[in-house]
């Protein structure tokens, strides 16, 4: 692997992924995947279903055999560990416990496996139910438990054996919408409060958004982007990461012009102009434009020529959605927060944007 | 890693499946059983509740041997075992004339030395088939019984059980092999027919006697209690019911004319690689023994071979009114069909079916 | 009148099915109980009541031809039992929890000495064991036994392991636990009504059986069912009843007190839980 990898490596990464392959069979499902993570950092590995992100957390955790490339836990190299010799915990998708157990010897197990004697185990489980606020509910099975409370028990099982590293997979998947909200911030603070790193594996891109300091998104076994949530919103760097992250209207076009890093960008639909640096005349393209930076006229704007018909309107309580349908029959969609008077359906309008707004993309990612 | 769990617990299990596990041990005893050395154990597969526990005892004494019994449920068990080659796990078996002639042909069974039981000289020659491989025991007449009291019907040919005035009137013992030789002798043929004609009139014949069944098995019950007047059965089990009367006895044996009756003999054999022959000689030569049978006819008075043991019985059994009947020399035995086996099964089937 | 049509059918199906019930166990009791009052008869013969008696009771503890057989069949069931259950623990395991090639193939296999009729297995493994030259006896009884005694134990505690694979097991190895505090903590405790039940049906397939135990038995030695099959011939003597009398009372006991056990813990639970 290149020295630029290992160098960057600093004394506070934790975990660093080099060249990490996996494969089932001959489907590779991760591909030369590296990152490295910083301690008490929290990261989450988003990406649609299939996109290799929980098998790289099981790799992590020891449950998985890497098919080639490197892992390391603190500069160490963990390949050679089972699971139960890693310093790293996890808190499953569906929370795993032990449905024999109560929920006091769900938390002690770590300790007891440990043989740590008795008062230590009352004391350390006692803080463990004391931080994930389930004080009075030791003696439950876990069949008497709520959704949320099993979550609860699950985490504070995991963190008590103080793990460097706390891996969580999926694990507000199964928890209702409400529950999912309170149980995000209860997250977050544990992990500030605790300062310990969060591997936090999801679908959800809304959760990633607001719980990670860094977010990789993940898709077909690669890293599309790995950046903070502002950067991957505002700035995608490919159009997966642009379409898959919040709402966009994406075109793909060719460069026409460059002036003061402004692009002229023609598309099937028309042209239009975006800011960008690195880019060539003649060169393919990926215009994103979130619909909350779309501006409409009856007249035409300079640089742009995005003719359309208004097609509908939808009311999503504060803001109201505008369908338009271009040229080339792509349907684009802007909001805003009150209904433009201006337009009715039917109505022939022109579309543009402030072309900083946009984002320019290159078309071989 | 997995793979080779996985592949590790499969072999496990096929091992479970298909061997079960746990070793067996030979016992070095019987290995060198045929040694000049006397045997002291005598392994024999018979009928439970058919020999005397204080005579097996006295054997046991007088040899200084151990004599283990153990039981079959059906003759089918001893067949199927001595077939399987599981013969050398015994010393006697004991089966009945009807099997004889598959056994030894196929060779399942050992010659006996009769030199070595002179005590055979006693049994009557005349109820002794494959003479060289097997030493009769004891054996059933199967025959009619009725009350004489309450029978509508004086039987005295097997065509008056077909009679409809005797509608839920019998009770009956059970089996092709056992019914359908009556009605083949009450039809003019021979009880053994192999000719399907034949077999398929006596299953008509027998569909009119099962109207008048009441009853299979268990003859001595319903005749004490009064559930039937009228029963085909062994003559052991009419002994049973008319001691059982005692003074009360009016159980009849009907009174054959012309018509033979069944007789079977119940009879041991030496199995192929039998382990201790030696000891076996000697209790076939104890139990031919007059006195010795004699005895064990106090315990189980069924008819016997064995005519000096006869001789030598007690009053009671010469006086069981159950074997005084005077046709006892016209008697048919149950022989090997063939093939026609699966006939008579047949016709068995649909009768019990009542299609 | 205030009771609606409904009610009236309600109450009219409430009556039907306690008939029904009724019915159903007498069917199933009336024997047992026919047996029980016998094995009490002062006759030899179980035609009709002759009179109260005890003597059976006594004739059978010295009847040693049965307590011996009694015993037999006990330690072949328990021995059956330990050995179907260990093989059939590690067989639904490796059945359920690891992807292979053969295992639909083994899967459907395991059927098999369960649908072919018993007696076609006994004589095949009687032929084995005289081919081999292997002596009739406990071992091969057992041996029998646990044919038939292992396919049932993996169906049944097969169906007691969870479909979600190994989530468990790799939560308590994440937690520092190896593989075998993990299959002692873990595996086998979720599975352990599964391992119950598949002990108690080979205990109670192996006590009962006849076919395999008839075929497979040696000189010396027999079970008690083929002890009482064999008295069929001469009819099933009273000490027989006396001790399936005593066997059912024993049963009975044992599961009166395993319903106290579990009624006492359930309490205990419940006063805890509500601390």
């Amino acid at each position: 692997m290149s020295d630029s990898v290992v160098s960057s490596i600093m004394s506070d990464s934790i975990i660093t992924l080099i060249d990490v392959e996996k494969s089932f069979g001959k489907n590779k499902v991760v591909k030369k995947m590296n990152i490295d993570i910083k301690e008490g950092e929290f990261i989450t590995l988003l990406g649609p279903s299939g996109c290799g992100k929980t098998t790289t957390l099981r790799m992590i955790a020891g449950f998985e055999e890497a098919s080639s490339g490197i892992i390391k836990v603190q500069g160490e190299s963990i390949e050679d560990k089972e699971p139960f010799e890693r310093d790293v915990n996890t808190v499953f998708q569906n929370y795993a416990l032990f449905p024999h157990m109560t929920v006091f010897d769900n938390i002690a197990y770590g300790l007891k496996i440990r043989k740590r004697p008795k008062d230590e185990i009352s004391k350390r489980v006692n803080e463990m139910l004391d931080l994930v606020q389930l004080k009075g509910y030791e003696n439950r099975k876990p069949d008497a438990l709520s959704g949320g409370q099993k979550q609860r028990v699950a985490i504070a099982r995991a963190l008590i054996n103080n793990p460097k590293v706390l891996l969580l997979d999926e694990p507000l998947g199964a928890l209702d919408l409400k529950l999912r909200k309170q149980m995000q911030v209860e997250l977050k603070r544990l992990q500030k409060k605790l300062g310990i790193t969060f591997i936090y594996v999801t679908h959800d891109q809304e959760e990633a958004l607001t719980m990670s300091d860094r977010i990789a998104v993940m898709n077909e076994g690669v890293i599309e982007q790995l950046a903070t949530p502002q950067e991957i919103y505002n700035r995608p760097i490919t159009k997966f990461v642009a379409g898959f992250i919040g709402e966009s209207n994406i075109f793909d076009g060719k460069v026409t012009s460059i002036k003061d890093e402004v692009l002229e960008v023609e598309t099937l639909a028309g042209t239009m102009k975006v800011k960008g640096n690195g880019f060539n005349v003649g060169e393919d393209i990926h215009v994103s434009i979130r619909p909350e930076y779309i501006k409409v006229s009856r007249d035409p704007v300079e640089g742009f020529n995005l003719r359309g018909t208004v097609k509908d309107f939808t009311y999503m309580g504060t803001v109201v959605k505008t369908s338009v349908d271009l040229k080339d029959n792509t349907e684009i969609k802007y909001s805003r927060f009150e209904k433009d008077e201006d337009f009715k359906e039917k109505d022939s309008v022109n579309i543009y944007w402030n072309p900083e707004r946009a984002v320019a993309i290159k078309a071989s990612k | 890693m997995k793979k080779i769990i996985s592949i590790i617990l499969t072999m496990v299990l096929i091992m479970g499946l298909f061997t079960g596990c746990g070793g067996t041990k030979t016992d070095p005893a019987v290995e060198s059983g045929k040694a000049a050395a006397p045997s002291t154990e005598l392994n024999i597969y018979m009928w439970q509740q058919y020999i005397s526990d204080d005579l097996i005892a006295k054997f046991e004494k007088e040899n200084n041997a151990k004599v283990n019994l153990s039981y079959m449920s059906d003759n089918a068990d001893a067949i199927t075992k001595l077939t399987a080659g599981g013969g050398q796990e015994y010393d006697l078996i004991m089966t009945c004339d009807a099997y004889m002639e598959s056994l030894v042909d196929g060779g399942y069974v050992e010659k006996i030395n009769f030199d070595n039981i002179p005590n055979v000289k006693n049994i009557n020659e005349a109820y002794w088939t494959a003479k060289e491989y097997c030493v009769p025991y004891l054996m059933n007449y199967i025959y009619v019984i009725y009350n004489k009291d309450t029978s509508p019907v004086e039987i005295k040919s097997y065509n008056d059980l077909i009679n409809p005035a005797l509608k839920g009137q019998i009770a009956t013992i059970d089996g092709a092999r056992n019914l359908f030789p009556i009605a083949l002798v009450a039809l003019g043929y021979d009880p053994n027919s192999t000719d399907e004609k034949e077999i398929a009139e006596a299953y008509e014949w027998l569909v009119k006697y099962n109207e008048n069944v009441v009853a299979y098995g268990n003859a001595e019950q319903n005749l004490t209690n009064g559930t039937a007047s009228v029963a085909f059965t062994y003559d052991g089990n009419a002994s049973w019911a008319m001691s059982e009367l005692g003074d009360k006895n009016n159980l009849v044996i009907a009174d054959f004319e012309k018509d033979p009756v069944q007789l079977g003999f119940d009879l041991y054999v030496v199995p192929k690689g039998a382990k201790h022959v030696d000891l076996a000689e000697k209790f076939l030569n104890y139990i031919t023994d007059p006195e010795v049978m004699a005895a064990n006819l106090i315990e189980y008075p069924y008819s016997c071979p064995n005519d000096a043991a006869v001789e030598a019985a007690s009053d009671t059994y010469k006086n069981d009114p159950a074997r005084d009947f005077d046709y006892k020399q016209n008697v048919f035995f149950q022989e090997d069909v063939g093939e026609a086996i699966t006939i008579y099964n047949d016709y068995y089937q649909k009768l019990k079916v009542g299609e | 009148m205030s009771i609606s049509r409904k009610q009236k059918i309600k109450k009219l199906e409430d009556i039907i099915g306690a008939i029904y019930s009724i019915l159903i166990y007498t069917i199933l009791y009336i024997p047992v109980f026919v047996m029980m009052a016998f094995s009490f008869n002062d006759q030899r013969y179980n035609y009709y009541w002759n009179g109260f008696t005890t003597q059976w009771y006594s004739k059978l503890f010295s009847n040693s031809a049965v307590i011996g057989s009694l015993w037999y069949s006990v330690v072949i069931a328990v021995l059956a039992t330990v050995i179907s259950v260990t093989i059939g623990t590690i067989g639904a395991l490796g059945l359920k929890k690891y992807e292979f090639r053969a295992k639909k193939f083994i899967n459907n296999m395991l059927y098999i000495p369960i649908i072919v009729p018993e007696i076609v297995m006994a004589v095949a493994l009687l032929i084995i064991f005289m081919k081999i030259g292997v002596a009739l006896g406990m071992g091969t009884i057992l041996i029998g036994h646990c044919t038939f005694c292992i396919p049932y134990a993996v169906v049944t505690i097969k169906g007691r392991i969870s479909g979600d694979g190994y989530s468990l097991e790799e939560a308590s190895m994440d937690l520092g636990a190896n593989r075998i505090q993990t299959f002692l903590n873990v595996t086998l405790p979720s599975i352990m009504p599964g391992v119950m039940s598949a002990a108690f049906l080979s205990f109670t397939l192996s006590i009962d059986d006849v076919v395999m135990s008839n075929m497979l038995a040696g000189a010396k030695n027999s079970t008690l069912p083929v002890l009482i099959l064999s008295m069929n011939k001469s009819g099933v003597t009273p000490d027989v009843n006396a001790l399936t009398t005593i066997m059912i009372l024993v049963i009975v006991i044992a599961m009166i007190l395993n319903n106290l056990i579990k009624y006492a813990l359930k309490k205990r639970n419940k006063a805890e839980a509500t601390i």
